[in-house]
């Protein structure tokens, strides 16, 4: 199987593209919705404002991202290809149909709007898992870690999915459900979804970008055999009711797995011939900072310290999450650009390079405001009446804002008229 | 003996190790050696390629003007039109200018160079080699 990037099966610019420069609208109402509700919406975690908000970074920015990212990934760096090309259009307006549904249902406690959100959602994710599991089952050849690591990730996508709508159809008064949901829909998550798709895009893309060594296989599927089996021993557990020491030591195996990726990669990253910091790396090194902090506060939730486990969510999210794919897009979105519109006229006068789409500077303005708006957002859960949650709320608004008119200007590059 | 593939993994990461030596030297205003040094390995792996080890293998597999090899030329081009950019601003003694097309060229080189490494080589390995070869692929390389 090709292990580089096969460019010449890229799907259509436009197929990334709208999902990536549809996020950032999310990412502004999510700013908003902080900024307004400030203390009042972490006040009682589980009630509908927090969901709504939760809903609009989850699935508004980070399955935005990482949808669009998957259609351009599975062909290029897998060697897969999605079937019914097409449909991406329908999942991109189905998913943004649907969290706008959901989050409106949540936010004013309208059904309409959840039975909207419970079948754009069903539908379009369901066409986005059914199109990208059949490009993943069909790819031939040796399985290496990004693929295990892909194929695991949109697995956990599945069950979150599932489990999801079915907590949709009790919120709008269907029968409750038994057993831990909730954990688990957040654990399939943050850890499956987002943890495992990070861990195995950058063990392929590091490398690459920065020129370091790669990680040897055998390490790469200790940690994501790692992980996973935290995933199901986890499961089991809550299941099955257990909690205190059992229920840490389960969850412990994952902690474990993301503090070994972390001090792997970076030992890699120390490795590289390039020593140049770019705001991609730099997004991303901040990204494991995060990631560090959210394991310690899981650990420290299980050891009895308050509204530390909702803290490792948040962080884990926002921090980790957020840090990572605005790295991703600082390197991606630049280089679809350049590569669909101008790599067939290099050498001509006045054809754009990668820091003519996207210079630099904005990407770094971009990376301060998010890591800002986050810093402000950690300490205003620590000090709630302070006003520091609705000031990391305009932060994030603003700096969503900037970053969608900077890839939209990106993705409108064009030859300038030469006199 | 030493297979063909590690030959050519060893100039891909001769060429990358010039490659950031010239990033760093250009970042800080100066680096026209440096990167005079970078051009000439590229120039160089290029012509091995090119006019020795493309050609061995496209007699040996009948695929002249097809093929991974096509490909490979394909992207060659790409590469050098970017090289070329470097070379005019150097002459010029702009290294502002000469830095520009770093960026795309190392995502450009590093795609290019796992191709090579995880498809075209072994497939030569397998087929192509010997002392005379690599005698002449050592003298190519080398300058």
């Amino acid at each position: 199987m090709y292990q580089g990037l096969s460019l010449d099966q890229a799907p259509p610019l436009s197929v990334p593209l709208r999902f990536f420069l549809t996020a950032p609208a999310f990412g502004v109402l999510g700013g908003l919705a902080l900024a307004l509700g400030g203390a009042e919406l972490w006040a009682v975690p589980l009630a509908g404002p927090a969901i709504a908000w939760v809903h609009l970074w989850t699935l508004g920015w980070l399955a935005m991202v990482m949808v669009g990212a998957f259609y351009q990934m599975i062909p290029v760096m897998i060697g897969g290809q999605v079937p019914w090309g097409f449909l991406s259009k329908w999942v991109h307006g189905l998913l943004v149909v649907g969290v706008l549904g959901l989050v409106g249902f949540f936010q004013f406690w309208v059904p309409f709007l959840g039975w909207i959100g419970w079948t754009a959602l069903g539908v379009g994710l369901g066409l986005f898992l059914a199109q990208t599991s059949l490009a993943l089952w069909r790819v031939k050849g040796e399985v290496r870690p990004t693929l295990s690591a892909m194929r695991l990730s949109l697995g956990s996508l599945a069950i979150v999915w599932v489990l999801g709508l079915a907590r949709l159809v009790e919120h709008l008064g269907g029968p409750g459900l038994p057993g831990p949901i909730r954990e688990l829909h957040l654990m399939f998550g943050l850890v499956g979804w987002v943890g495992l798709l990070v861990l195995g895009v950058s063990f392929h893309l590091v490398p690459m970008f920065y020129v370091c060594p790669p990680i040897d296989s055998k390490t790469a599927f200790g940690l994501i055999r790692l992980i996973g089996f935290s995933l199901a021993l986890t499961t089991l557990a809550l299941a099955s009711g257990v909690e205190g020491p059992w229920l840490l030591s389960t969850g412990a195996l994952g902690v474990v797995g993301f503090w070994g990726y972390g001090i792997k990669m970076s030992r890699l990253v120390r490795q590289r011939r390039r020593k140049k910091i770019d705001p991609a790396l730099g997004a991303v090194r901040v990204g494991f900072a995060w990631l560090s902090l959210a394991s310690g506060l899981f650990v420290a939730g299980h050891l009895g310290l308050e509204r530390a486990l909702d803290g490792a969510g948040l962080v884990m999210l926002l921090g980790f999450g957020l840090s990572f794919t605005h790295g991703m897009l600082y390197k991606i979105l630049p280089f679809l650009v350049w590569f669909h519109r101008f790599s067939s006229q290099i050498g001509q006068p006045g054809v754009p390079l990668l820091g003519d789409i996207l210079p630099q500077p904005r990407m770094w303005a971009d990376c301060a405001l998010l890591q800002l708006s986050l810093v402000l957002l950690l300490l205003g859960c620590l000090f709630p009446p302070s006003g520091l949650l609705e000031t990391a709320g305009l932060t994030l608004a603003l700096g969503h804002g900037y970053l969608g008119v900077v890839l939209l200007k990106s993705a409108g590059t064009v030859i300038p008229p030469q006199p | 003996m030493t297979s063909l593939a590690k030959v050519m993994h060893q100039d891909h990461q001769h060429c990358d190790q010039l490659f950031a030596t010239a990033e760093e030297a250009l970042d800080q205003g100066q680096g026209g050696e440096q990167t005079q040094r970078f051009l000439k390995a590229m120039a160089r792996h290029f012509l091995a390629e090119e006019e020795l080890l493309f050609p061995a293998f496209e007699e040996f597999t009948g695929m002249k003007g097809m093929g991974p090899t096509q490909v490979m030329r394909e992207e060659h081009q790409q590469m050098r039109g970017l090289l070329s950019q470097m070379q005019t601003a150097l002459d010029q003694n702009n290294f502002k200018a000469a830095k520009r097309p770093l960026e795309t060229l190392l995502i450009l080189m590093q795609q290019h160079n796992l191709k090579e490494e995880n498809i075209l080589y072994p497939m030569m390995d397998m087929h192509l080699g010997g002392p005379e070869l690599m005698g002449r692929l050592a003298q190519v390389l080398e300058g």
